[in-house]
């Protein structure tokens, strides 16, 4: 194990551009399977009609938008994502409401 | 009545201008209520909205020589509603609350560093057809992270005016642009249609037409003023949402049929919520295309990012918290104790003072023992009050609250609430009435409601005198373990976990009964880390102070003026004549001065004794003692108990009284440790037993003996539902517990 996993695995972000960016995002991946330094971009949600669903896209999971996990609290949950230039908090479950895929390019 | 709208009634006015309205609308952490309390001052007030919990805030600001009323309404990122709480913004919107006209102007405050997010609530209001005014707050925080901004390509793009404020706006002047244009859009009226989805806002109008063709207001008992096709629109676009169940109450569910149908013609492929909210964003970009530029994300989250790597680290930050909150705590029991001990001192002076001056009998019993002693027990938490609550405040405007339910999020979820929860109910073992305050940031009504039911049971500081008197007579000092446990220690600390015991399985239970829902979203915006604006904490500090002295002062100086008369009538003139006899029978027989006062000490207590066991307390005791006779309490403790439900602290002076030891003790007094011990039944037994002592801490540790905390339950819930149930509940696990230990004991 590097000193840069060792790290990581402390909840210590180094350098986005250490992660290794090989590894990509499944068809259906959600915003609980972000891997830290590894921006995805949203693509919906399991359930248009899911009762956070409104709230969310109010907050900026709109199609298209990227979005990269920081950090997640004690436990692994809650979980820390930059999404639309702030940073949001949601709940594991709840994050895997929503789809992502790679980012383009 | 004809339907005539409150607005007309205002135009008709002589002094229309000096009564316009204007609501401020923004989401949470842009700085909104700093600005709100810089343009009105301390002229607010602060009540709330009828039926929920949501604060409502109204000040006066003036612009010249006129007066403008104020409204700030909650943080919010969207006008669609899903929960009564959130409902606030949009009935103050459209006119629906009682006392408050149909706003003339709309503020709203979106953040310089945001914008894009901002935007979304901002392009909601324009909808509403109301003149609107922009303050691009934090213009000088942007600046410092170089985001430029064209606010005059802003304004022009959105088609309404775009002031510049500044965060911390420490001169006045810098708010008169914003004053000029709020009272220029006042003046002006002009109304700019605008809608978003236009086929929607169609579907809207018409079926707004519809339903108030349909029901004139003679016939609608409720509604006075026709339905907004805004409303309407709402009610399409949030499904299930807040306006579609008002609507649905007042017309019927055939409209809720009719809602199905529109929505049904109007959505292709993805939903009303989903088309609004992506259309939304998509303007948005369009608008700010070309107005803002930021440097790529770069400088300021760098910055941000390092500190939060740090203060959010799972073990770092967790540290950190402890380190945080023990600071907190240190100074408020610290810091306090010195203005504490002042006050107290301050209050027996003036009792003694006021003894010494006015002619012995009622009134200066009245004054010394009812009014300043109940005076004194408010005032005297008032410095603890004061200094968590101003922690508090910092936290929350510098933004570490929101990291500190972060952290604690999943550690509070088991019991059924969330991370918001945990700071209000840690404030709650120094005092639950600023921890109950402190609930403001629960944005959850149910988790909000179970964490004030759940905090009074932490062990307080008031419970400590309480705890320290009956553990220093009843537990004997022993140590186990060479000296490193010592049983009284470990008493105490029993105390205080069934305390959190008590707390944490009445969320857990309250979560899975009563308060049961969906699981809350914790949905939570982390704000970036700003320098509070030391003006807007302390009128927000003031405020509390205000609202804590005024509310549960007067309730708490009620009670004991009450507590008092029943203390004090009716008295015996037989036993004052009694006791100068033999008074008289010892100032002839003892010749050594001291002694001699000792003597007629004794006697003087033995009389207050005795004329508390007439008094009508004391009868209340005689007569609710068979109640508390299963928990081994004699009618003295019976009586103390009922005199400390205002505040529990006060049963140490009233088994002072009671057991002659006079009334001026504290829980350190070696004559009422040992009064109290020795206590028997008319048959010579024991009243104390290990069970009935341990049974009477059990219960100080589980019942609600502290008018304040019902009073701000009352505050923050907005009914006396609430507070009535904490109560009765409380003193019913009270009681059981006192039981349970007095029979096995």
């Amino acid at each position: 194990m590097s000193i840069l996993q060792l790290a990581q695995r402390f909840g210590f972000t180094l350098s986005e551009k250490a992660a290794d960016k090989a590894c990509a995002y499944e068809d259906n991946a959600t915003l609980a399977d972000l891997k830290l330094g590894q921006p995805a971009q949203v693509m919906g949600f399991q359930n248009a009609e899911h009762p956070s669903a409104q709230r969310l896209m109010q907050l900026g999971m709109i199609k298209g938008e990227s979005i990269e996990l920081l950090r997640s609290a004690p436990g692994g949950d809650p979980m820390e994502y930059r999404v639309m230039g702030y940073n949001l908090s949601l709940r594991r479950a709840e994050a895997a409401e929503i789809l992502v895929a790679n980012q383009p390019g | 009545m004809t339907a005539t709208k409150p607005s007309e009634l205002i135009a008709s006015d002589k002094n229309q201008k000096t009564q316009a309205t204007i609501a401020v609308v923004g989401n949470p952490n842009t700085g909104k209520s700093t600005l709100f309390n810089l343009l009105t001052g301390m002229r607010q007030k602060v009540a709330n909205y009828p039926g929920v919990t949501v604060e409502k805030r109204v000040g006066e600001l003036q612009i010249g020589e006129r007066n403008f009323q104020l409204i700030d309404l909650p943080g919010t990122y969207s006008l669609a509603a899903h929960s009564p709480d959130e409902r606030a913004a949009i009935d103050v919107l459209l006119g629906h609350i009682a006392d408050i006209p149909p706003p003339d102007a709309v503020l709203v405050v979106i953040d310089a560093t945001n914008i894009k997010r901002n935007l979304f609530v901002a392009t909601e209001v324009l909808e509403l057809g109301i003149p609107v005014v922009i303050a691009l707050n934090m213009v000088d925080i942007a600046e410092s992270q170089h985001i430029s901004i064209d606010v005059n390509a802003l304004a022009a793009r959105l088609n309404t005016p775009v002031i510049p404020t500044i965060a911390a706006a420490k001169r006045h002047e810098s708010l008169e642009p914003l004053k000029a244009a709020l009272a220029k859009a006042v003046d002006e009226n002009v109304k700019k249609p605008w809608a978003l989805l236009e086929d929607v806002q169609q579907a809207a109008e018409e079926l707004a037409t519809t339903i108030n063709a349909e029901h004139t207001p003679q016939e609608s008992s409720i509604k006075e003023e026709a339905v907004a096709a805004y409303e309407v629109l709402r009610a399409l676009v949030d499904k299930g949402g807040e306006a579609e169940n008002r609507l649905v109450e007042l017309f019927g569910d055939d409209l809720q049929q009719r809602l199905q149908a529109q929505r049904d013609l109007l959505t292709v492929g993805q939903t009303l919520a989903e088309r609004d909210a992506n259309e939304r964003y998509a303007h948005i970009s369009k608008i700010l295309d070309g107005v803002v530029r930021a440097p790529n994300d770069g400088l300021q989250i760098s910055f941000a990012e390092r500190v939060d790597q740090i203060v959010s680290h799972p073990i770092i930050g967790s540290l950190l918290f402890v380190l945080v909150m023990g600071t907190v705590f240190q100074a408020v029991f610290s810091w306090a104790t010195p203005i504490m001990d002042l006050i107290d001192g301050t209050a027996g002076w003036v009792t003694e003072w006021l003894y010494a001056t006015l002619p012995e009998g009622a009134i200066a019993s009245l004054l010394a023992d009812g009014v300043v002693a109940g005076v004194g027990s408010v005032v005297i938490f008032l410095p603890q009050i004061l200094i968590l609550f101003a922690f508090i405040i910092v936290l929350e405007d510098s933004g570490y609250m929101a990291r500190a339910a972060f952290l604690m999020d999943r550690s509070m979820r088991w019991c059924g609430l969330s991370g918001h929860s945990f700071v209000p109910m840690l404030s709650s073992f120094a005092c639950a009435v600023p921890a109950i305050m402190g609930t403001r940031v629960i944005p959850d009504t149910r988790d909000r409601i179970a964490t004030i039911l759940a905090a009074p049971f932490m062990t307080c500081s008031a419970r400590l005198p309480v705890y320290a008197l009956l553990i220093a007579a009843f537990v004997p000092q022993q140590n186990y373990f060479y000296g490193l446990i010592n049983l009284q220690g470990l008493v105490l600390l029993g105390l205080y976990l069934l305390g959190i015991a008590g707390g944490v399985l009445t969320a857990f239970l309250l979560k899975r009964t009563i308060l049961r829902g969906a699981t809350p979203t914790f949905l939570m915006e982390l704000p970036p880390y700003r320098t509070p604006n030391i003006k807007s904490v302390l009128m927000r500090l003031v405020e509390r102070a205000k609202a804590f002295l005024v509310r549960a002062g007067t309730v708490i100086f009620f009670v004991s003026v009450v507590i008092w008369s029943l203390a004090y009538f009716p008295r015996s003139d037989i036993l004052v004549t009694d006791f100068e006899r033999q008074k008289r029978a010892v100032e002839s027989s003892m010749q050594i001065e001291a002694e001699r006062e000792q003597a007629i000490a004794v006697l003087e207590n033995e009389l207050a004794a005795a004329q508390m066991e007439q008094s009508l307390l004391g009868r209340m005791g005689k007569t609710i003692a068979p109640v508390f006779k299963p928990l081994g309490w004699d009618w003295k403790l019976s009586a103390a108990v009922i005199a400390s439900f205002p505040a529990r602290e006060v049963v140490i002076a009233v088994l002072g009284t009671t057991y002659a030891v006079g009334g001026d003790v504290d829980e350190d007094d070696e004559g009422l440790r040992d009064r109290v011990r020795n206590a028997t039944w008319p048959d010579g037994r024991k009243v104390f037993t290990p069970g009935t002592a341990l049974g009477l801490m059990v219960f100080y540790a589980l019942c609600l003996q502290c008018a304040a905390t019902v009073v701000v339950i009352y505050r923050e819930t907005n009914s006396w539902r609430w507070p009535a149930f904490a109560w009765t509940y409380m003193t019913t696990l009270g009681y059981l517990g006192a039981l349970a230990c007095a029979q096995l004991g």
